[in-house]
């Protein structure tokens, strides 16, 4: 090995800093129009005419469309809740009721306001405590029952009307791990924790170019996580069959989850068919804030049961994810959230009711961690208040409640490449966790924090390539994995060039099109290296085979006994070799001809799964692997303003083996920078009539680099601790490194200031709040 | 994008001309960084825009007896480290450092910043205390008003349809014996802030105070003067007198009447008025005693 594990350069980066690499907002065919979406100012209104005949009439206007014009489907990940364009009802403000297109943008936004909606304004749900009672206020979905569902939930005595997901641990005697406690002198620790709305806010806003060509083939470019899942999606949406989509991924300005589906392009295409033209569609930035997927709220009830010496033996935990008007992207959070709580400690009992539920807000969708850095946030807040309690030191405590290598965990599945321990240690050791903070003048306090995190990868999940080899050597990758920002171009092109033994400007990626590229399920769940990485080490091998075969004629040996490294071909043990060129021609009398050959590797790579159980959680392998990491905070709070600065921050994460350090290093610091923007900062604003209040970049604080630690206190630390089937050993990096950063900088406030403060994000606010009302009640211990 | 005419006119009785020429429908455009986002939103509609771009002569700042004088079109840039030159203008040279960013400031204007009428402004607010002056022209001539009267409400202030703001006047003041200081809170920076605090002190011999203005920004639709602050501290003594700061920082407190916004409540913006007026005065007071 010699290029896997070293910090090639990105293969993007000469592009994306000339400006030359293309993005979807660069498309423009010709006789292109331009798309805009006639949006609910209603939280909740029943549909009653759409009027459209103004805004057809306008000049340069070339299509208008409405649910009248589209299939009568619902569409989900999951459970099928949700039509393109609003049917009868709508069920969030900014849901789209209509969309127009024409020759340009200013146009088709000005016939927009011309389209005539008439509502019944319905009464409005956003309180999610409200939503999952058995006789809530509102139902927001009447026709639930009948929907298409592609999961089940929890087996319940009766469903509250706007539940969409119930999913439940059941491991060990939970009665007993309280009653144990309760009798033998250890502590009860009950607490509930909430996290805020935050939104992905990539770079690049949503959009697509859709076009038809003559025989009724949809080609759409947008930027989105996955070709395959748009691809399915978009023929679901207008009817066709998938053979009839084609999907490219351009170049991709950030996702974070938020890009799974395209919704967007699907509504384009409808336009673009009226029309008999390319449109494209690209989001405004206060559209894309306010209307599409956020990282929702969820409320998380934590109970403990914990020895007197800090050994947690039961762990009761209840939550809701505050879905908006339809489950979308979040479908599988209230589950996969709560695959952090057994991934990390031993737990004797671990009970979870997890819900999710609808309310008249943003739809809930993915944002690095799915699901894990919310139920991190609660849980490794917990910890710290039961180190508190017990009097143990924080690090310790987690420690002695940590799983070891091999152990059965609370969900059946055994703890594999278990670094826990290494990643707290390693952490600790860099932010001097032995030393207490030097104190600061008042109103300034500092104080560490430290959290512990995990990170599944789900499964059941499979990624194709194929690897073409050409006359002159080189490697052609055709992948469906998609680099959002995050680097798996990069990587790929070092294992092929590793594969190959050759220099990485020799390999090159055939990038996401559904018409060239194999299957690749997402670029979702941290799992391009671990997934994609495989497939494209077999798909090197079957070609290496390929190549073997074809050259052992010549060479006169056996298959089994050729070697392939840059660019030759050699026989094991002797001097004899020929060159990868030399198979592409046949000799003649005359010369030389081209050979008829074609080497193309092709290989998938899948992981299967065995069910979770709805019920119970237990599965055998419920998930692809689990990643680990710790983070550390060293904070600084003025009480009087409430300001909190991190002054030091340190992410340790396990990747198995770091592909491409430096890459592993950006992750750290950029996962940390936007953890840091979700704990203090980020915070999606609504008003009673549930429309956004801050749908800006003014307004919706992500932090900028003033915010940051300076770079000589901001430490990358990795950790590689081999997973087995991981390719060379690795595992994804991508969102573990923002599943810590909430409760690492909670923690930190409390050691500074003595307060805790539930719900994030952690404002100055909140923290001048919880100050004055510690200075109230005259203490600060916890209960 | 938007329609309507663009022109640049090179002198201030051109714009004067022009602006009379257009009426209502005419905008000043100085650095365009405010002005372009009322575009975007649609909160203006002009049917002329009209460039004081190359208007070169609203561009000097000088100095005289009566005060520093700084031309409408010098930008926000221009004026960091000016105090070097004019120590009068050390407030408003720090405050500016943390307006927006480098980029908005090297093409945000001065002139801009006041005809804006921000309610967050830390320009307006640091003027007045430092109580500036503007000079207005117009084609029927020119007028000079007080800073404190200039800005009348949220994105309001009293300049008449016509007319072009051309130069702001900074008056003089005894540097041994006066000083200004301006602070702000933000969510992060760049941002407008939260509140905002302009302090303005003088000693008498015995360290008393003279003079004080503390002004307050964002927490009504213009900065708002706190006079009951200011009157606790007139005669009294406050070099070293934490007690009377502190007094009439809570004065300042429960003068402004804020209204919840998103980013933040009523009540937190109070208390910071408080914190900030404390340090704005305490900071003002060590200047001014040198
Ligand atoms: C991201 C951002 C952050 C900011 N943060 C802060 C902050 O923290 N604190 C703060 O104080 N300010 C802040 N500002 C405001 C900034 O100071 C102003 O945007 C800038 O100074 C405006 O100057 P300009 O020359 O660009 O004005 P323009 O945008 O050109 O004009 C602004 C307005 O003034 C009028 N106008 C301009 N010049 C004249 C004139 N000579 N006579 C009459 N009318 C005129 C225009 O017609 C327009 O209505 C911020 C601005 C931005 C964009």
């Amino acid at each position: 090995m010699n290029v896997v594990g070293t910090s090639a350069k990105r293969i993007d980066g000469i592009e994306k800093v000339t400006g030359t690499a293309q993005f979807t907002t660069d498309i423009v065919l010709p006789r292109m129009i331009h798309a805009k979406l006639k949006r609910s100012p209603l939280a909740h209104a029943k549909i009653l005419r759409i009027d459209t005949s103004e805004a057809e009439q306008m000049p340069g206007v070339r299509a208008v469309v409405t649910a009248a014009d589209l299939p009568d489907v619902r569409l989900g990940i999951l459970t099928l809740d949700e039509h393109l364009l609003a049917h009868d009802k709508t069920r969030l403000v900014g849901e789209p009721v209509a969309a127009v297109a024409a020759d340009t943008p200013e146009i088709a936004r000005a016939a927009c306001e011309q389209i005539e909606v008439e509502y019944e304004e319905l009464p409005s749900l956003f309180d999610p405590e409200e939503a999952i009672k058995l006789d809530p206020p509102v139902v927001l979905h009447e026709e639930y029952e009948e929907y298409e569902k592609l999961l089940e939930l929890a087996e319940m005595d009766e469903r509250p009307p706007n539940l969409w997901q119930a999913y439940r641990i059941r491991h060990g005697d939970i009665d007993a791990a309280f009653k144990k406690v309760e009798d033998e002198g250890g502590h009860i620790i009950e607490n509930r924790y909430a996290t805020g709305y935050v939104h992905t806010a990539c770079m690049e806003p949503h959009g697509a170019v859709a076009q038809w060509s003559s025989d009724g083939t949809l080609t759409l470019w947008a930027g989105g996580q996955s070709p395959y899942i748009a691809r399915d999606g978009l023929a679901k949406a207008l009817d066709l069959s998938p053979s009839k989509v084609r999907v490219i991924i351009p170049f991709v300005g950030g996702a974070f989850g938020g890009k799974l589906t395209v919704k967007e392009g699907a509504i384009a295409a409808s336009l673009a068919r009226k029309a008999r033209r390319p449109v494209k569609i690209i989001l405004t930035r206060a559209e894309d804030l306010s209307a599409t997927a956020a990282r929702t709220p969820f409320i998380f009830d934590v109970k403990d049961a914990v020895t007197q010496d800090g050994i947690l033996i039961g762990r009761k935990v209840t939550s809701i994810l505050w879905g908006g008007g339809y489950s979308g992207e979040g479908i599988l959070k209230p589950i996969f959230s709560t695959h952090l709580y057994p991934g990390s400690y031993r737990l004797a009992a671990l009970w979870v009711d997890s819900y999710g539920v609808y309310t008249n807000r943003v739809s809930g969708g993915a944002l690095r961690g799915y699901g894990c850095a919310e139920s991190a946030w609660a849980v490794e807040t917990q910890m710290d208040i039961i180190a508190r309690k017990c009097d143990i030191d924080a690090v310790e405590l987690r420690i002695n409640n940590l799983l070891t290598e091999g152990e059965r965990t609370a969900i059946t599945m055994p703890a594999h490449a278990f670094s826990a321990h290494e990643c707290l240690t390693k952490c600790a050791d860099a932010i001097e966790w032995e030393t207490p903070s030097e104190p600061l003048d008042p109103p300034w306090y500092r104080g560490k924090g430290i959290a512990l995190g995990n990170k599944y990868s789900f499964a059941p999940t499979a990624s194709s390539t194929e690897l073409k080899v050409h006359e002159d050597a080189s490697c052609e990758l055709r992948t469906s994995a998609v680099d959002l920002g995050q680097g798996a171009y990069t990587i790929l092109t070092q294992i092929v060039a590793d594969e190959f033994g050759i220099e990485i400007d020799k390999v090159k990626l055939v990038t996401p099109d559904t018409a060239i590229t194999p299957f690749d399920h997402v670029a979702g769940s941290s799992r391009q290296t671990f997934h994609t990485g495989n497939a494209t080490r077999m798909a090197c091998d079957d070609a290496k085979r390929q190549i073997r075969e074809l050259a052992a004629p010549k060479l006169e040996a056996h298959p089994a006994d050729l070697e392939v490294s840059g660019g030759h071909i050699f026989v094991k043990g002797s001097s004899k070799s020929i060159e990868v060129e030399d198979l592409f021609v046949v000799e003649m009398l005359a010369g030389k001809r081209p050979a008829d050959v074609e080497i193309l590797g092709k290989a998938t790579w899948e992981v299967s799964a065995s069910p979770h159980d709805p019920n119970t959680g237990q599965g055998e392998q419920p998930m692809a692997y689990m990643g680990h990491g710790a983070q550390a905070a060293e904070v600084e709070v003025n009480v009087e303003t409430g300001q909190v600065r991190v002054r030091k921050f340190v992410s340790a994460i396990d990747v198995g083996k770091a592909m491409n350090p430096q890459g592993v290093e950006m992750q750290n610091y950029g996962g940390g920078c936007m953890g840091i923007g979700i704990a203090l900062h980020e915070d999606m604003c609504f008003d009673t009539s549930g429309q956004m209040t801050n749908a800006s970049l003014m307004d919706y604080k992500i932090p900028s680099i003033v915010e940051m630690p300076l770079n000589e206190y901001m430490e990358s630390i990795i950790v590689e601790v081999p997973h087995e089937h991981g390719p060379y050993g690795a595992k994804g990096a991508g969102e573990i490194v923002v599943v810590p950063t909430s409760p690492a900088i909670g923690n930190a406030i409390y050691d500074a200031i003595g307060v805790r403060i539930w719900d994030q994000p952690l404002t100055p606010e909140k923290v001048v709040k919880a100050w004055k009302e510690k200075k109230a009640s005259g203490n600060g211990s916890e209960s | 994008m938007v329609d309507c005419h663009y022109l640049e006119p090179t002198t201030v009785s051109e714009v004067c001309t022009l602006l009379a020429e257009h009426g209502d429908g005419a905008k000043v455009v100085a650095g365009g960084q405010s002005l372009a986002l009322l575009l975007r939103n649609g909160l203006i509609q002009p049917s002329h825009l009209i460039s004081i771009q190359h208007v070169t002569e609203l561009e000097d700042i000088t100095a005289s007896e009566e005060g520093v004088k700084i031309g409408a079109k010098v930008t926000l840039n221009r004026l960091i480290g000016i105090d070097d030159a004019h120590p009068t203008l050390r407030a408003l040279s720090d405050a500016i450092k943390a307006v927006a960013d480098p980029q908005i400031r090297n093409f945000a204007t001065l002139g801009g910043a006041i005809c804006e009428a921000h309610p967050a402004s830390d320009i307006t607010v640091v003027l007045i205390s430092l109580n500036a002056t503007v000079k207005l022209a117009s084609a029927d001539g020119e007028r000079v008003v007080p800073m404190r009267d200039f800005v009348t409400g949220a994105f309001a202030t009293a300049a008449q349809p016509g007319e072009l703001l051309t130069e702001v006047i900074v008056p003089s003041f005894d540097l041994t014996v006066a000083a200004a200081a301006h602070r702000r809170f933000v969510l992060r920076a760049g941002d407008y802030p939260v509140v905002g605090v302009g302090a303005f002190v003088s000693l008498n011999g015995a360290g008393q105070c003279q003079e004080a203005r503390i002004v307050v920004g964002n927490c009504s639709g213009a900065p708002v003067h706190a006079q009951e602050a200011e009157a606790r501290l007139k005669r009294n003594n406050i070099v070293g007198n934490n007690g009377v700061l502190a007094a009439a920082s809570e004065l300042a407190a429960a003068h402004v009447a804020p209204s919840s916004d998103p980013m933040a409540s009523n009540e937190y913006k109070i208390d910071l008025v408080s914190v900030l007026t404390k340090e704005a005065l305490t900071e003002a007071v060590a200047l001014a005693i040198g």
